[in-house]
């Protein structure tokens, strides 16, 4: 990565804008975030508003009613939840476009096609196990309504404990029946000529900005469809049931395919103008910052913030002077990456972190390692041992919320526990990946200023902003515009059209692809030797157990300040 | 005399790059295979393990994608999002 970087020239010129690698990430991941934003928009789910106020009329006059969530109010909260853009007719094309490999379990070829007949052997298998599902499920509702009626007008502490109890089960038994209900709409499919399409789309984006750069725009095309292939067998990996379940994803694939390619039997020649890490992460940054909303960070209220935005920087900020001062990291760059990976959300604030401080592509891939290896330790060992001491799940999801990486393995880690677990280990997790943009903007800044110059310098606004990494700037002004727009939205409106619409429908899908390629590529270009370079002394691996080590005890003490000393009565309404 | 001596120094250029050549494909053999075994036989059998087993099956009921890297890949995160912001805005009363 380093080595690919738009050097400092020490005067502004304006024909950057559109000579220089930067900028075309900007260009290109603007385009394809308004984009977005003009199709879902114009896409919004029939009697928008209308069902949202009905919805919310209901969960207004049940939260005046009943000391607890009551089954209307659930219900209501399901209703909004049907509210997606993304549901739309433009909003399937898109998804069926531009999917990456189907979900397999034995045979690889499942990710890519599927007969009818095999489509109606596990549409009948799942079907039998759905209206299992489903029989128990209205079971459950009505044993819940039975319970929440006897409950009559709440003034008998035990029969609403009752009742309570009767519509949590409810609720498991209907999230049961929704997921077995999607695996009973198996269909026939065939994903190739879709993923041809999109290479050709693909290879067409990013050549034009190859050719504003001036660079060998069809020698890149030419390499292009053989990075898209890897990309593609990258995720034809990660969808197999049993790495899902294991944690292993794209970006693991990704790297390792690259390296085996590269050395072994090397990497070709006619490929390396596709091979663009840079080019694809920035783009990937770009259209990342729409995710980045800054409403979510008060999804939980305050005790969420100190969990997620006051635990964290204290523990990156830390880790980071242990590893200079103490562990003697040999590489800033290397030990800010492996710090910002282990104590914001793994993988995405690695790349973010590593881009804006220009580290060397094989010290992100060490710090992905790390980070992936450690998140699925994590996932099993946290949920059992909050088992095994009884610690309270509020707590407990916190706690897991804030230190386990990667946002799949808290949900997977949550989920074992329960759903009130989940939905604040995923609350805390969301509010922590909001930091990405804050910390990625701080990095840069203080790489430039700080770290990139002669000890002692006195460096410049100006000289500041020469050296500042430019897509940082597309990366913070689409999590401003869209965080703006989410707030102007409202937080129902927002999660059918900006939620399950411009983001979801679109930021989120091409983003994996180009992480997807980014990964690729640094496999490609990499030597096993360099990788092992930097892993000299086994520093990395000391600093992150440490550094992960201090964010177990810390995150811990502070959920527990938060939750149940300083605010206990929003613990009691979770 | 000339023509055997070139044939000579060719023949072991040719056979030393057809070594190499083969030593590279079967190291990519090899990575292949590894990752057939860890995909088709190590993965299930850690998955059948009985401290994995309790949270795997989590995993497969519930359809979680858990190697997922941000919080927008993961449906759980919507579900929990949107259950968060209406517990916050419509809290049960006070019994």
């Amino acid at each position: 990565m380093a080595e690919e970087i738009v050097k400092n020239v020490g005067k502004w010129e304006w024909s950057e804008m559109w000579k220089k690698e930067d900028w075309w990430a900007i260009w290109l991941g603007f385009a394809m975030l308004l984009f977005g934003l003009f199709i879902y928009i114009n896409n919004a789910p029939a009697d928008l508003h209308q069902k949202i106020a009905k919805a919310n009329g209901i969960l207004a006059a049940e939260s005046a009613r009943a000391p607890f969530k009551t089954v209307a109010w659930h219900k209501a909260v399901d209703a909004k939840k049907k509210l997606k853009a993304t549901s739309s007719e433009a909003g399937k094309k898109i998804a069926l476009y531009t999917k990456e490999p189907h979900g397999w379990k034995s045979n690889p070829l499942d990710a890519f096609m599927m007969g009818k007949s095999d489509a109606e052997a596990i549409k009948e298998k799942a079907l039998a196990k759905y209206e299992a599902a489903e029989a128990k499920a209205a079971a459950a509702l009505e044993a819940a309504k039975s319970a929440e009626a006897a409950a009559g007008d709440f003034t008998n502490e035990t029969l609403n404990t009752a009742a309570v109890t009767a519509i949590d089960a409810w609720r498991a038994a209907h999230e049961k029946a929704s997921k077995a209900k999607k695996k009973a709409g198996a269909k026939p499919y065939n994903q190739i000529p879709y993923l041809i399409g999109l290479c050709i789309f693909l290879a067409i984006f990013f050549g034009i900005g190859m050719k504003g750069m001036g660079k060998p725009t069809i020698k890149f095309m030419v390499g292009f469809g053989f990075v898209f292939l890897i990309a593609v067998l990258s995720f034809a990996a990660g969808t197999n049931a049993t790495m899902k379940s294991l944690g292993i994803g794209y970006a693991a694939w990704a790297i390792l395919f690259g390296l085996i390619i590269s050395n072994t039997v090397g990497t070709p020649k006619w490929v390396m103008p596709a091979v663009q890490t840079e080019y694809y992460i920035k783009t990937g940054l770009v259209i990342l910052g729409a995710e980045i909303l800054f409403g979510k960070i008060l999804s939980i209220g305050v005790p969420g913030i100190f969990v997620a935005w006051v635990v964290t920087p204290i523990v990156l900020i830390s880790t980071y002077i242990f590893g200079q001062k103490i562990v003697k990291m040999p590489s800033k760059t290397l030990n800010i990456t492996i710090s910002a990976d282990m104590s914001v959300c793994g993988v995405s604030a690695a790349i973010a972190t590593a881009a804006a401080c220009r580290a060397k592509k094989e010290e992100l891939t060490l710090a992905v390692g790390l980070s992936l290896v450690f998140t699925s330790i994590m996932m099993i060992l946290m949920p059992a041992f909050i088992k095994a001491v009884g610690m309270p799940h509020v707590l407990g999801g916190a706690w897991m919320g804030g230190t386990i990486d990667a946002t799949g393995a808290v949900a997977a880690a949550g989920a074992f526990l329960s759903d009130k677990a989940l939905y604040v280990a995923a609350t805390v997790k969301m509010i922590q990946n909001v930091l990405i943009g804050v910390i990625a903007f701080a990095v840069a800044v203080y790489w430039c200023a700080k770290v990139d110059c002669v000890p002692g310098e006195k460096v410049s606004k100006m000289e500041i902003w020469y050296r500042f990494p430019k897509f940082v700037i597309g990366f913070m002004a689409a999590s401003i515009l869209f965080s703006l727009i989410d707030q102007s939205m409202g937080k129902d409106v927002s999660y059918a059209l900006m939620d399950h619409g411009a983001i979801r429908g679109m930021s989120k899908i091409f983003r994996g692809w180009f992480f997807c390629l980014a990964f690729v590529s640094i496999g490609l270009a990499t030597n096993f030797r360099e990788l092992k370079h930097h892993f000299a002394g086994g520093k990395p691996l000391i600093l992150y157990v440490c550094g992960q080590t201090f964010n177990l005890i810390l995150t811990l003490l502070m959920a527990y300040i938060m939750f149940y000393l300083v605010f206990p009565e929003i613990t009691a309404r979770i | 005399m000339k023509r055997c001596g070139v044939a000579m120094t060719i023949m072991p250029r040719i056979s030393e790059k057809t070594a190499d050549v083969v030593k590279r494909l079967a190291g990519l053999l090899a990575c292949i295979l590894a990752i057939a075994l860890f995909m088709f036989y190590i993965g299930p059998a850690l998955e059948q393990t009985p401290a994995l087993k309790p949270i795997m099956q989590v995993i497969d009921e519930r359809g979680i994608n858990a190697n997922m890297y941000f919080y927008t890949e993961v449906e759980e995160f919507s579900e929990a999002n949107i259950n968060m912001n209406n517990t916050m805005a419509y809290p049960p009363r006070s019994p």
